[in-house]
């Protein structure tokens, strides 16, 4: 039986890249097959996702996706996929030990044909059905009021809540009796 | 693998500007689907939300939107068929036999890929929950297209494409997926995105049931026992009207206790930012953000909470944001309605008496306005 973790690559916070051809973020490493599936040459009986990154929790959607995938692709009976939020599990650190030892242990690196792709056009982001035709940076609110630090805020910020919206103060007066 | 078939050649390069060009045998897929998330006779509330996104994208492609059931035998599962006509479906396909009693993937997955090789569907909607990210996922692979998780926004474009818009990296960016060459195009969204349409008593339509021909014994995955989670019926975050929430610029576990005191006057429920629950001051079920929950509640008031993009997306769809920080360039303030800089450690225990006195059924101030 062999379990395998699969580790999503983000890049730093400081260094968004976006590639002009594919509107897709900028990560080097290692070619993945597509949906970002990683080439699965053993056929393990239980696929775990973890579906953030140790350091950068950022997309839990498209990775928890990605483990039944993933199942689906390398062995579609006998494999379970077990894809996991982000609060479910504890961080694990290794010992120093084992940092120590982490640069001596052997990486292995596959090749097409021992990862059994076949066609390596349907590899990464090009094998993808789906395309990014836009990135944008989300937009400011347009309606909204600031107010300074005065030296009665309490009454004002009250006021400023409930003014022009009778089904609210209705709603709140119903749900605190509730209580 | 063998149900897996050939997939068209990719596009080569430059894909953000490749052009449609559909392959002769999808021009035949039509109408939009939306599946009906259930589990123990319950339906997901998510469902009714994606049936109202789906109505409108239905309403401009000119088809129609089918609800798609599956569940085992008996009344409950039929209900929920008959339910989505009234939030706006069309039709539903009914998949009701034993062996989808509990939701397991392998039969799930069998039984909506049946449906889509049969009925083919041009486009594909599912609740971005656990169950439903797990199903989307293998559905998605079977039928050898694109899925886009966690959309925020869905629309059809000038050629009929559906356009799922989504958060991309934690949120400080978003972007626009289209699956131009690939059927059917699938979509997840997480709950409370998209608004709950308003339920219409609607007359039954019609109903398509549809025979699943898998047995027990070749389900490989058995479903030993049922475990409710003790604390999932705690925080009703996702559905409440108003939202007290607290973060880091409370300062200290104990000065939580006055974001919770505002809510039981409020009648609110209570949440926080993540840094709270990493550092154990509130249990990750109250956590609101992009990994905990997305509210859309009439009220949220922010007290001491930045409002990093991670926040933000989690609590756009409120009403009413009404931000407290101390920090006037608080990212918060950029998407709060009301804004406030002040030290939420005064101003909370300050507004709990004053809600405290204008919601009491004796109020002056109430009565004469």
């Amino acid at each position: 039986m062999h379990s395998i973790v699969s580790i999503k690559q983000v890049p730093d916070f400081a260094q968004i890249g976006v590639n002009p051809l594919t509107n897709t973020i900028l990560r080097q490493g290692r070619r993945v097959s597509s949906n970002k599936t990683p080439c699965l040459r053993a056929r393990p009986r239980a696929y775990c996702v973890k579906s953030s990154p140790v350091r950068s929790p950022r997309s839990p959607g498209s990775m928890c996706s990605a483990a039944p995938n993933a199942a689906r692709r390398c062995c579609a009976q006998s494999c379970r996929a077990l894809p996991t939020m982000p609060e479910a599990s504890q961080i694990c650190r290794g010992l120093i030990t084992d940092a120590l030892r982490a640069p001596l242990g052997p990486v292995v690196k596959w090749s097409e044909q021992e990862a059994s792709v076949e066609n390596i056009s349907k590899c990464g982001v090009r094998g993808s059905p789906i395309i990014v035709k836009r990135v944008f940076a989300p937009s400011p609110q347009t309606e909204r009021r600031r107010m300074g630090a005065t030296k009665q805020p309490t009454e004002l910020l009250m006021k400023a809540i409930l003014k022009g919206r009778p089904k609210l103060e209705t709603g709140l007066v119903a749900q605190a009796r509730g209580l | 693998m063998s149900n897996i078939t050939t997939a068209p050649t990719p596009v080569a390069g430059g894909r953000a500007g490749a052009k449609r060009e559909l392959p002769e045998h999808f021009k035949a897929y039509k109408h939009i689907w939306v599946f009906v998330e259930q589990e123990r006779g319950q339906v997901h509330p998510v469902s009714w939300e994606l049936m109202g996104a789906g109505r409108k994208l239905a309403d401009k492609l000119k088809v129609d939107l089918a609800a798609v059931v599956i569940g085992p035998e008996g009344e409950a599962a039929r209900t929920a068929a008959l339910e989505s006509f009234c939030y706006g479906a069309d039709l539903a396909y009914l998949v009701s036999e034993n062996v989808l009693s509990e939701y397991r993937n392998e039969s799930h997955t069998k039984a909506l890929t049946d449906l889509v090789n049969t009925y083919k569907p041009e486009i594909l909607l599912l609740g971005a929950t656990t169950l439903g990210r797990d199903l989307a996922g293998s559905v998605a692979t079977t039928l050898l297209t694109g899925l886009t998780a966690d959309c925020t926004e869905l629309d059809v474009d000038a050629d009929g494409s559906l356009a799922a818009t989504r958060p991309t990296f934690g949120g400080s960016l978003l972007c626009t997926i289209y699956t131009l060459n690939y059927r059917p195009q699938m979509a997840t969204v997480r709950p409370r995105v998209m608004p709950m349409p308003e339920r219409l008593a609607r007359d039954a339509a019609r109903i398509i049931i549809h025979p699943l021909r898998l047995l027990e014994e070749d389900i490989v995955t058995k479903v030993l026992s049922f475990m409710p989670d003790r604390d999932s019926a705690k925080s009703n975050l996702a559905y409440a009207d108003a939202v007290v929430a607290g973060g880091l610029g409370l300062g200290s576990p104990e000065s939580f206790q006055l974001v919770r005191q505002l809510a039981d006057v409020l009648g609110a429920e209570y949440g926080c930012s993540r840094p709270l629950v990493q550092k154990g001051w509130v249990s990750s079920d109250r956590q609101i953000g992009q990994t905990g929950k997305t509210i859309r509640p009439k009220l949220y008031i922010a007290a001491g909470i930045s409002g990093a993009i991670q926040h933000r997306v989690g609590v756009e769809g409120a009403d009413l944001i009404v931000a407290i920080n101390t920090d006037k360039n608080a990212p918060i303030f950029d998407f709060a309605h009301i804004g406030i800089v002040n030290d939420a450690m005064h101003l909370l225990p300050a507004l709990t008496a004053a809600f405290r006195a204008r919601l009491s059924p004796h109020s002056r101030d109430r009565i004469a306005s």
